[in-house]
């Protein structure tokens, strides 16, 4: 542990001032790391020297790291307890702490506890925290030797092993994050990610001689060289970055090309292969090529020079998943271009390097704030460089993209969200994604309701105030950890105080919006009858036929929990159209209205509340159109006719019409 | 070209089929009329939902995914259990899972299983009218054949329904886990291993459908109403030529599909306004069905011509009479 005293007061000042573009704040946690793979026991042995610097006002006394292989320890992990039971040993794996000790200080292995959740699982342990002898003063610095074995599952949630192909994810001890209120730290949970400071990353690895030269790691590759007994070794840096993944296989397939997207930084995109995958090798390199420009000259330039992107065997587990300056990607030998993909995973992953490479946010706890932003975001890019992909239904291991249709995205691929705000409703997406009911809540909410939410903000408030608030949210807090409050705050200076004030009210709560016209009548208006006038001009007035103008009147009602501003759209005999806009915040509406005779009245007809839940019932007409429910009887009916016919279930897949 | 020839098979079966289309006009009444009933409630409940709501005209054009699931989360019943529902949408619905089917769906199973009844029962009048030489078109004669025979043949369609579902059971689901194992390394594995499934499938399919035809065959060629003595029959027949027998049920099955699929790919789409069109639409769908069942029914007709050629050639000629 060293102690410059004089350089602290410099430190500090640095720490407390807002990031700006491009600038990044000096490394916290980097890690020096020897490793070598042992392929009989998919054992990865190794020392890491871990120098944190105390860049908080408050001191350390301890240190808290995560064993995150541990979650494959045994069925009592967390993350065990809430998957299903691996069959076989395989599935199985773990990391372990041999020796941990400052540089040159008392070996603290003794003392090491397990910290994994308290009350929540005694028996997890994927956290542990180390008293330290002597405590770490704000602007100090620590420098901790750790030996440690790990042993990688088959693949599962995004690390593992199958065959020949290894990805090595949350391999190693690695350090809980460095906050004012302490380590920042939970058990590895099956359904969030991870957080973690910036720092350099040092990697030197052991390897079997024949994956030289496909070794895929965060950073770059800098040095390869042959070792003793049939191996490789393997040297990858990376400078300011939150982790370290690496892959290999010694039948990938590696494609390098330059990127240099008009005015932004020149990237090295790197592809590594599966060889059934060739057929995919222009749709990933095109995804980068043009996510790159695309998100580059919205969100600020890629800060890196190098993006590595693997392509892992089918039914890895490894696959879709985002590291810094690495992403995985997905697809399959026959996976049609029809279906977007693997463009569409690629541009997703290819976000994140914004939303959680860069602006390092908390994903265990505030999961929607990378996943959503990046759903969006990629659903966006996606539309405008790829098109609506179709949907793909695989048939015996043959996947038909049903191009006669399309899903519009992000709400063709984010119905789950609505479903689970009309039926379950567990949790509201500002509840920390960790403590959510199940996994549907922490996918529903981070990625699909965020991503719908985003969009209609967007449609609602305009798509160009909400674009340039996100741009400003990224540039303002590169290479920082930021909040849910940070994110709102940026929305409500830049795209205005209703932005902010719709994605709150998205975000807190756990149910739909829900908005119907409930009433939509018209008729002749009619004289009124009845005994009229007072004492001798009173007379009487028969009851009759209405004629001459029509009277109307519409009822429009909020049946969800979330208000959300909606126009009203009143279609009048004639061709007339009146439009009124209504806050959305009471139970509900009624507009009358005399003139012609009332046709339709429709909530919301240009679809800006994506959170709705229910489209049916946005609008009712004053007369019956039987044309939509005659033509589903008709397909129905010769359906039934041949539902003798295997193949008559053609009829019944998404992509018949008729 | 011999008279047991494939093409010649192929042609005296719709030939045969032909000259019973009275009883074939009967059988698409019958079958409209029970695709009719089972869909009746549903057709009327989508009515109920859609008729005065604007926000559902997409629907009328065509498919609309994110509508549709707007329309199913609303109506989470409209088509039954929503879990099974879903598990049949990604192909996982298991076979033991099928009878507990709920709302509309359960209806379509119905009506398959009651087209399956039905298309037996007729089968008894087919074999019947093609085992004799007279008054082939009599819709009279059918339906007396229908009466005699129908029972019988429907017990070898429902044996040939039992052999279809073990089939499918067998080369379907059970290895199915197995030809979709992450195990397997390369892509192309996952997708030959599917396909030889599949291959298996349809060829023990196949065998067996060829196996009822020849059988019901038999059963109007002896005029006996034993079925399992037919299904002796059918079964010795098909075995002892069981390539050109897989060959005809081929033939057939492509006769009865390729009109459906023409109409499922080029048939226009309809949007529910135009009435002309609906009618026009409805004709053609009747067609393509009398089509389908036409040609199901020349199966029979074929089987039947064949059974009778074979049985003549093997029986020894009469002894020559020299005075």
């Amino acid at each position: 542990m060293s102690s410059p005293k004089a350089f602290l007061g410099l430190v500090l000042l640095v720490a407390g001032l807002p990031a700006r573009a491009g600038e990044r704040v000096p490394p916290v946690a980097s890690y020096r790391i020897e490793a070598s793979w042992d392929e009989e026991r998919k054992v990865l042995a190794g020392r890491e020297t871990i120098t944190f610097v105390n860049r908080t006002t408050r001191p350390f006394d301890d240190v808290v790291l995560h064993l995150y292989l541990n979650g494959f320890r045994n069925t009592r992990s967390t993350l065990y307890r809430a998957l299903p039971r691996p069959t076989g040993s395989d599935g199985f794996g773990y990391c372990e702490l041999k020796r941990i000790a400052p540089s040159g200080g008392e070996d603290l292995t003794r003392r090491v506890t397990f910290a994994s959740g308290g009350a929540d699982n005694p028996d997890d342990r994927t956290l542990v925290r180390v008293p330290l002898t002597r405590p770490v003063a704000p602007g100090e610095t620590l420098v901790l030797e750790v030996d440690f074995e790990s042993r990688l599952p088959r693949g599962l949630l995004r690390t593992g092993w199958k065959d020949d192909f290894v990805f090595a994810g949350q391999w190693f001890p690695k350090l809980a994050k460095a906050t004012e209120a302490g380590w920042r730290g939970r058990p590895f949970h099956p359904f969030t990610e991870f957080f973690a400071d910036f720092g350099d990353y040092d990697v030197t690895l052991l390897l079997p001689a024949e994956v030289k030269g496909r070794v895929a790691a965060t950073g770059r590759v800098v040095e390869e060289s042959d070792a003793d007994a049939g191996r490789v070794r393997v040297r990858a840096r990376a400078e300011d970055v939150h982790d370290f993944a690496f892959a290999f296989s010694p039948r990938f397939e590696v494609k390098t090309e330059k990127v240099a997207p008009k005015g932004l930084p020149a990237v090295e995109v790197r592809l590594y292969l599966q060889p059934d995958h060739r057929r995919s090798r222009e749709r990933y390199l095109r995804a980068a090529r043009e996510g790159l420009a695309h998100y580059g000259s919205w969100l600020g330039p890629y800060p890196y020079p190098v993006l590595t992107i693997v392509d892992p065997p089918t039914g890895s587990g490894t696959g879709a998943m985002e590291y810094p300056t690495l992403l995985t990607g997905g697809t399959t030998w026959l996976s049609p271009a029809a279906g977007g993909e693997p463009g569409a995973v690629v541009l997703h992953e290819l976000a994140h390097q914004w939303f959680q490479g860069v602006v390092a946010t908390d994903e265990v706890s505030e999961a929607h704030l990378d996943e959503g932003l990046a759903t969006w975001a990629a659903a966006r890019a996606v539309t405008r460089l790829q098109g609506p992909p179709s949907p793909v239904v695989e048939a015996f291991g043959i996947p038909i993209a049903l191009r006669s249709l399309s899903r519009t995205l992000p709400e063709g691929e984010a119905q789950d969200a609505l479903d689970q705000a009309a039926f379950s409703r567990s949790d509201p997406t500002l509840r920390e994604s960790w403590r959510a009911l199940d996994d549907a809540a922490v996918r529903t909410n981070a990625y699909s309701r965020t991503a719908l939410l985003l969009e209609s903000v967007a449609r609602t408030i305009g798509d160009q105030p909400l674009r340039a608030a996100v741009g400003e949210y990224v540039r303002r807090f590169a290479f920082r950890h930021p909040t849910t409050t940070d994110f709102l705050d940026v929305v409500g200076e830049v795209a205005g105080a209703e932005a902010r004030a719709l994605l709150e009210r998205g975000w807190a709560s756990a149910g739909p919006a829900d908005y119907a016209v409930t009433k939509a009548e018209t008729a002749r208006m009619r004289p009124p009858a009845g005994f009229l006038g007072e004492g001798p001009r009173r007379a009487w007035a028969a009851p009759t036929q209405g004629r001459g103008e029509w009277a109307s009147t519409v009822v429009v009602q909020r049946l969800g929990e979330v208000a959300w501003p909606v126009v009203v759209e009143l279609r009048f005999e004639g061709g007339h159209v009146v439009k009124r806009t209504w806050d959305g915040r009471g139970e509900w509406i009624r507009y009358r209205a005399t003139g012609p005779r009332l046709l339709s009245a429709v909530v919301d007809p240009g679809r800006a509340c994506l959170l709705d839940v229910n489209r049916l019932n946005d609008g009712l007409a004053t007369e019956r159109d039987p044309r939509a429910a005659r033509a589903w009887g008709h397909r129905l009916r010769f359906l039934a006719q041949n539902v003798l016919e295997p193949f008559a279930l053609v009829a019944a897949l998404p992509g018949a019409a008729r | 070209m011999k008279g047991d020839a494939l093409p010649v098979l192929w042609a005296r079966g719709l030939l045969s089929a032909a000259r019973t289309w009275k009883a074939l006009l009967l059988a698409l009444a019958l079958n409209a009329a029970l695709a009719l009933v089972v869909t009746a409630p549903l057709a009327s409940r989508l009515h109920d939902l859609l008729d005065e709501r604007p926000t559902a005209a997409p629907l009328a054009n065509g498919r609309d995914l994110v509508l549709e699931a707007h329309l199913l989360r609303a109506e989470s019943g409209l088509l039954g259990g929503r879990a099974r529902l879903e598990a049949l949408g990604r192909g996982e619905l298991l076979l033991e899972e099928l009878p507990l089917l709920s709302g509309p769906l359960a209806g379509l199973l119905t009506a398959g299983l009651l087209h399956a009844a039905l298309s037996g029962l007729l089968a008894g009048g087919f074999a019947g009218r093609f085992a004799s030489e007279r008054d082939r078109g009599s819709l009279a004669a059918f339906l007396s054949d229908v009466v005699r025979l129908g029972l019988p043949s429907l017990v070898l369609g429902l044996l040939g329904l039992a052999g279809i579902l073990g089939a499918f059971w067998v080369f379907v689901e059970l290895p199915r886990a197995a030809t979709l194992s992450p195990d397997l390394r390369w892509d192309q594995e996952r997708t030959g291993l599917s396909l030889l499934r599949l291959g298996a499938f349809l060829l023990a399919a196949g065998a067996i459908r060829a196996v009822v035809a020849q059988s019901r065959a038999a059963l109007g060629l002896s005029r006996s109403v034993n079925p399992l003595a037919a299904l002796g029959a059918g079964l010795g027949f098909v075995l002892g030529r069981p390539v050109k027998a897989l060959l005809l049920e081929v033939a057939f099955g492509a006769t009865a599909l390729l009109p459906l699929a023409l109409w499922l790919l080029f048939a226009p789409s309809l949007g529910g306004g135009d009435l002309r069109l609906l009618a026009t639409l409805v004709a053609g769908q009747q067609v393509v069905v009398l089509l389908r069942i036409a040609s199901r029914t020349a199966h029979l007709g074929a089987a039947s011509a064949w059974m009778r050629g074979a049985r003549e050639a093997s029986r020894p000629a009469p002894a020559k009479i020299e005075s």
